[in-house]
């Protein structure tokens, strides 16, 4: 096998073509797309045209070639989990899949098992988690971990059509969905899926400052998209906040305060490969800067799963965090969904 | 057309940490005011726990005006009592917040109200120094800035403050539905203090930032739309400054009654009954009672 891996993309959709498509191009010594997948054939034979690949409309078809070395998995949610195990028992060199790995622990769990069994590395595709100016803050922060009282991740964009329509020129994509419906059910199903959806971007970084959640105080949907969660442990207090909206500004941060240090985080948003995220850690001596580079996220998870292909690093503790970093956002997930429930109810009655 | 006074108004300056500041803000408005004592001067408190029994007793000795400075948690009752007593002498008790008496917010008050809808949501945030009153002090202060913005408070749903930090989620009617404000706040030794306010509506923005009140660096309020972003003029004044101002405006127009106290009394009685601070303030109450 040369270092040259053969990838085949398991759905052909806007990640693919904005995110993943475009940054494997930034790597060709160490990438070239051979398959591309989706169960809509023109729109597979469409992607794959534009990167010389072949195309096919069954997963199975695509795990099964020889000529696919790395398995990217980008179809819905629901079929990630099946889709990473098919993989790693068709001994794949690296599988990487989009986020979430599962959508319950137990699959999650599952896929990491069947990981280890298979020597197969999995690398899940949190970008921001191989973000450069994010690791760069990480390596130099000290104690902030020890000494942090207050989280505060925002996560405010535009629809993504914006972006996904800029980046891969799919025109008059569809306008954004109707309001949630005001009811118990609707609101908490909503406040999940945005949790699960955006949320999830954030709180593995979250989770480096409050790993044990003792109670999740508020959590309410966000019209017309977003959510509004607040969880505390170990005496800290982190709020989550996410909304997506119709005006051109996009927030995409991440603030962690000590009474003696801060760290204040301004991602990009996704799709647009816009380089790394700039991280600033103040004390009150200096401000040190992190970041703010050409290389993103994406290229820094895409140069992760090389490594593991080629057998330069091996998988080590990367799954398992991502399976305790999904655990993470369910459980979050799940009690704003009861508070919602619960707090909805109430309402009624006021 | 500004208005001074025959002769500036004398003002005793507060012992503590913002004697400083404030006796700055005295030197830059010095045909309002001068540094004095008497009957007839102005008198500062500073809002630690005490702060309504200063104020009563400023009430017996002053007659022109008492400035509280970010006041921290106290009965309600006790402050609707202050507050009628201050009314019935004709003495204006006027509040001096870090961030609701920043001149940005009073600058950014008519667009923030004609503009916030039911729909998105409001989100505070400020760091601030901890000396003295604490982050109920901070939370008292960004109810009254949210007073000034979008409207009054109807409800505290949830609230919790730890040690120097705190996080709470209020209700604010407005346009015929209800928004909620999520507000957090954290005690920093860093020079980095101040706050931040944005509506983040389905169309459009609204963010103001302030800086903390010790330095008069201006606020920035922005209008974010599809279009783009306006950034709209604010001055280099801090909120100690535009408090004084704003009293001296007050006093030259012969008003007596100021409603700083009322307002503030209604955003005590939302913190809920069973909150630590809450029943922490009760308690030290009943033994000054005893």
């Amino acid at each position: 096998m040369s270092d040259v891996f053969g990838v085949g993309v398991i759905g052909a959709g806007p990640v693919t073509q904005a995110i993943h498509l475009p940054t494997l191009a930034r790597m060709p010594d160490r990438f070239r797309v051979t398959a591309i997948m989706d169960v809509d054939e023109p729109v597979a034979e469409s992607v794959a045209g534009r990167v010389g690949a072949r195309h096919s409309t069954s997963a199975d078809d695509l795990i099964g070639d020889p000529g696919v070395d790395v398995v990217a998995v980008c179809s819905p949610h629901r079929f990630h989990a099946e889709q990473v195990e098919a993989a790693c028992y068709a001994g794949k060199a690296a599988v990487l899949c989009e986020k979430p790995l599962a959508l319950t622990v137990a699959d999650a769990e599952r896929v990491a098992q069947v990981s280890r069994e298979t020597g197969v590395p999995v690398i899940v595709g949190a970008m921001h988690t191989f973000d450069p100016g994010w690791l760069g803050a990480k390596a130099n922060w000290g104690d902030l971990q020890e000494t942090v009282r207050v989280v505060n991740s925002s996560i405010v964009l535009p629809w993504n059509a914006r972006y996904e329509d800029w980046a891969t020129q799919i025109l008059r994509r569809p306008p954004p969905g109707e309001p949630v419906a005001d009811d118990a059910l609707s609101r908490s199903v909503a406040v999940r899926d945005a949790v699960l959806g955006l949320a999830v971007h954030n709180l593995p970084h979250v989770r480096h400052f409050l790993p044990d959640v003792e109670s999740v105080d508020w959590a309410e949907s966000v019209d017309p998209y977003g959510y509004l969660v607040t969880i505390r442990g170990g005496g800290i207090i982190a709020r989550l906040l996410g909304n997506m909206h119709g005006y051109w500004k996009p927030s995409w941060t991440l603030d962690a305060w000590a009474a003696d240090q801060s760290l204040h985080v301004e991602f990009p948003p996704s799709y647009v490969q816009a380089g790394s995220s700039v991280a600033t850690l103040t004390s009150d001596t200096q401000t040190r800067r992190f970041g703010g580079v050409e290389a993103n996220g994406y290229e820094a998870e895409w140069l992760r799963v090389w490594e593991l292909a080629a057998g330069i690093v091996p998988q080590g503790e990367d799954l398992q965090a991502t399976v305790d970093d999904l655990i993470y956002a369910v459980r979050i997930a799940d009690a704003a969904a009861d508070l919602v429930r619960g707090e909805h109810a109430r309402d009624r009655v006021r | 057309m500004t208005e001074f006074a025959d002769r500036p108004h004398l003002v005793t300056l507060p012992s503590g940490p913002a004697h400083r500041d404030i006796a700055a803000a005295l030197a830059s408005l010095p045909r309002s005011f001068r540094p004095g004592a008497g009957e007839d001067a102005i008198v500062y408190v500073t809002g630690d726990d005490d702060w309504p029994a200063s104020v009563e007793h400023a009430l017996s000795v002053a007659r022109r005006a008492i400035v509280v400075i970010q006041p921290g948690y106290a009965q309600p009752s006790t402050v609707l009592r202050l507050a009628e007593r201050a009314a019935t002498d004709s003495v204006p008790v006027m509040i001096d917040y870090a961030f609701a008496s920043n001149p940005a917010v009073v600058l950014a008050a008519a667009a923030w109200s004609a503009a916030v809808e039911p729909t998105g949501i409001l989100d505070v945030t400020s760091r601030h120094a901890g000396d003295g009153t604490g982050p109920m002090a901070v939370l008292l202060d960004q109810l009254a800035a949210l007073h000034s913005l979008v409207g009054p408070v109807r409800t505290i749903r949830q609230l919790h403050i730890d040690g120097d930090a705190h996080s709470a989620v209020v209700a604010i009617p407005v346009g015929g539905g209800v928004i909620t404000a999520t507000l957090l706040g954290a005690r920093t030794e860093l020079g980095s203090r101040g706050s931040r306010v944005r509506w983040l509506g389905p169309t459009e923005a609204l963010e103001l930032e302030v800086p903390h009140a010790g330095t008069a660096g201006p606020g920035y309020s922005r209008h974010v739309t599809t279009e783009g972003e306006q950034l709209a003029p604010t001055i280099y004044e801090n909120a100690h400054r535009a408090t004084l101002a704003r009293l001296s405006r007050h006093l030259e127009a012969g008003a007596g009654r100021c409603d700083d106290l009322t307002t503030l009394a209604g955003h005590l009685e939302l913190v809920p009954r069973e909150h630590p601070s809450r029943s922490a303030s009760q308690r030290t109450s009943d033994q000054r009672a005893n």
